[in-house]
């Protein structure tokens, strides 16, 4: 009896076992019950912000759209991505959120920022105020921290919707220009950043559009920000002096004549390195300049013998007059405007924090009175493979 | 005794140290940076002072009651009334202090990786492992950590080295412009974190090597205050003023990594570092509060107290915190000082005069069983 019984409690367990196995397993068949597959997505490569008329913001993104793979085997063959395109929708709205959420409204797929790589500002809203796009791109989770800022010369729009024929979209060839770095290479973090940083300043790279046929986008230039609205704007020489003063010169191809009355001659710098060192004496503030720079000889068309010591010496005088006159171009341009997108603020709060403190508040009108020096060595390491060049120079110099 | 697992000072040191650090190199970076700004990587080592003055008073306490937990001996200590009534209280801190953390990792979660999951889900699937953990006993609570930490280690330095080149190390200039002021601020604001080590006292009595005990204990302290200082340093140094703007700087960090522009998108090493660190955390406070829990109700074994204090954490987490600003909040740094750093220290004062009184009064009485 007491066996029955007890076979019959073990009878009853295995089956709930056998029972609830079962069931436990079908929780896992829900498996992908909110999936997103890539043809649910519309994946933003680049977005541009306008001042629409009416003051509100007008979005123009630009979209992915991934050609679902093929089912046939010998699709494959056939170039990969030809069928893939690159779309360009618009919204307005309020703001920047209110014109992402009227743009999902027209679309059929879920908006995805998590690809884009590229942030426009068009310069009617740079010149109004950034804060609101600004806000949105840093508290959405999905846009990257690294994502590249650009303020457009006209309408966003047009940089988004323009069709490269080289690169994928529009979006990757800016991307790749920034990268190449002869104009700056800002990201959303950066901006943010030096925004927080003492001066308020920032600086962000202007797009422009080539006005000729073929129509070509190319950084040119560099737009301040200062109270979170477009303060002064730079051409593309003056950028080059702001990318001296930022340590941010990778490589530069400096031209000028060998000497006086000379034909051109051209080094190319593959080493650069500059430093601001703040100084106070008294009641006058200065800044110095330190650069120090390496180049190789790229061109030489003039007569002068370049391999006697003291003409290199010559010509490296030259070349470091030229990178002074550059930087000081900026500086004065900085200077006459009142706003410091140089980053002498820093600079003077990182090294004098008590005289910072005291002449925090009225920098504006102190800016412009700073004595910058300039302290300036440009090596020139080597001539290229040919020394004298005696054959062209003969024939070059007859002619003029 | 309600557990008769063992655990050595080492593993000790490692569980505590890796779970004071869980929630710390996430949110603390943001919240510190507030005040703190360039000198925030000072603030763990003005905050450390009272990490050791804490992990000392434990192990004086433990010292007088190798084997009892403070829920046991605050009844020694105070009677049996006043005893009982302080453990409670006590236990209804570690119990918040772990939701609290729970709350933290639902957030985070939620906000950056699992937008539509809901609340319940993502904290109740946390919950569920770290029960298996708890129940497992001590010795599973233990080891746990000491088996993950190199896996933790690798995934952090996987974040450090490439940010490297990023690193800008003038942004930390000037230091201490504004005086020592801003960073103890700072320091303050770290409070809520340090208070985790008092949890400690559950897992004292278990040592079997108890005479490395206090090097242990210290050294984890220092441990967490140099990974907190680091990560503060390479934070600042990378991200620079805009540290305040961003509510998880570390996973800024993450994100913000090119390298070569191929090891990109390493915010999911963050994820995983932060489910690892987070487990080790809640099982550590469950634990605790499930022995102290049948402890100060005289059980005959802890498991059982287990889920139920589970489904306490989950509603304290759900309902007890209201929204994302709790975490360093005056009144939540001061209830965190208050049981977790003034309720260990008052009772090794009151043991202390009892002592000198039980001396006066009766010379000869033995020490440690003065009102057993």
């Amino acid at each position: 009896m007491r066996l029955s019984m007890h076979a019959s409690a073990r009878f009853i367990r295995c089956s709930c076992v056998r029972v609830a196995a079962p069931l436990l397993l079908a929780a896992l068949l829900s498996g992908c019950w909110d999936r997103t597959e890539i043809n649910d997505l519309a994946i933003i490569t680049a977005a541009g912000m306008d001042l629409a008329d009416d003051g509100k913001i007008k979005l123009s993104v630009q979209l992915f759209v991934p050609s679902p793979p093929s089912s046939e085997q010998g699709s494959s063959t056939s170039s990969p991505g030809a069928s893939n395109k690159t779309i360009i929708r618009y919204a307005t709205g309020l703001d920047m959120a209110d014109a992402a959420a009227r743009l999902q409204e027209m679309m059929s797929r879920r908006l995805f920022w998590g690809q884009a790589d590229v942030f426009i500002f068009g310069e009617k809203l740079a010149k109004r105020s950034i804060k609101e796009p600004m806000d949105f791109l840093t508290r959405h989770p999905h846009p990257r921290e690294r994502a590249n800022l650009f303020v457009s010369d006209g309408e966003a729009e047009e940089i988004v919707k323009w069709k490269t024929p080289i690169e994928r979209n529009s979006a990757e060839t800016l991307r790749e220009m920034a990268v190449l770095q002869t104009g700056l290479n800002t990201s959303i973090l950066q901006v943010i950043e030096e925004l927080a940083e003492e001066a308020h300043t920032a600086v962000i790279p202007v797009v422009r559009i080539m006005r000729k046929k073929p129509e070509v986008p190319f950084i040119g230039g560099t737009v301040a920000i200062k109270d979170l609205r477009q303060a002064a704007k730079l051409d593309s020489l003056e950028t080059r002096g702001l990318l001296w003063l930022r340590n941010e010169i990778k490589f530069a191809t400096l031209t000028a004549p060998a000497y006086p009355g000379g034909d051109y001659a051209s080094v190319y710098i593959y080493s650069a390195n500059s430093k601001l060192v703040p100084s106070i004496k008294g009641n006058k503030w200065s800044m110095l300049v330190a650069i120090e720079a390496t180049s190789n000889l790229n061109e030489n068309a003039s007569t002068l013998d370049i391999t006697k010591e003291a003409n290199v010496k010559r010509l490296e005088r030259t070349f470091e007059g030229i990178i002074q006159s550059r930087i000081d171009k900026t500086v004065k341009k900085a200077q006459r405007s009142g706003i410091d997108y140089l980053g002498f603020a820093e600079q003077y709060h990182r090294h004098y924090p008590k005289h910072w403190l005291a002449a925090k508040k009225d920098w504006d009108t102190r800016f412009p009175k700073i004595e910058v020096r300039y302290k300036i060595r440009l090596t020139i390491a080597r001539n290229g493979l040919t020394g004298k060049n005696a054959t062209l120079q003969s024939g070059g110099g007859n002619n003029s | 005794m309600l557990e008769k697992g063992r655990i050595s000072a080492a593993q000790f040191s490692i569980l505590a140290g890796m779970s004071v650090l869980a929630t710390s190199l996430l949110t603390a970076p943001g919240i510190v940076a507030i005040d703190a700004k360039q000198d925030m990587w000072i603030s763990p080592i003005w905050i450390s002072s009272a990490g050791f003055i804490l992990v000392w008073t434990l192990y004086k306490l433990n010292q007088a009651y190798p084997d009892q937990t403070l829920v046991e001996y605050a009844v020694s200590i105070l009677g049996r009334f006043a005893g009982k009534t302080v453990a409670a209280l006590y236990l209804v801190f570690v119990i918040f202090a772990t939701a609290n953390v729970l709350r933290q990792f639902t957030d985070f979660i939620k906000l950056t990786f699992l937008l539509t999951t809901p609340d319940f889900v993502i904290s109740g699937c946390m919950l569920l492992v770290c029960w298996l953990v708890a129940r497992s006993g001590i010795e599973t609570v233990a080891r746990l950590p000491m088996l993950l930490l190199p896996l933790v280690t690798l995934f952090v330095l996987m974040i450090y080295t490439p940010s490297i080149a990023d690193i800008r190390f003038e942004r930390l200039t000037p230091v201490m412009e504004k005086g020592a002021v801003p960073s103890l601020i700072g320091a303050f604001r770290l409070l809520s974190w340090m208070p985790a080590f008092s949890i400690m006292n559950f897992y004292m009595p278990y040592l079997n090597n108890r005479k490395h005990l206090l090097y242990w204990s210290l050294g984890s302290v220092v441990v967490v205050t140099l990974t907190l200082s680091v990560t503060f340093v390479i934070v600042y140094t990378v991200i620079g003023a805009a540290v305040v703007n961003y509510t998880y700087p570390f996973m800024i960090l993450a994100r913000y990594i090119s390298f070569t522009e191929f090891f990109e998108h390493l915010e999911s090493i963050v994820m995983m570092i932060w489910v690892i660190q987070i487990v080790i955390r809640i099982s550590f406070g469950l634990y605790g509060a499930a022995l102290g829990m049948a402890q100060c109700f005289g059980l005959t074994g802890y498991k059982p107290m287990v889920p139920p204090i589970c489904m306490l954490i989950l509603l304290f987490s759900l309902w007890g915190i209201e929204n994302a600003q709790f975490v360093s909040s005056p009144s939540m740094v001061v209830y965190y000082t208050l049981f977790g750093m003034m309720l260990p220290f008052l009772l090794l004062v009151v043991y202390g005069i009892r002592q000198l009184f039980a001396e006066s009064d009766s010379p000869g009485y033995p020490e440690g069983e003065t009102s057993a």
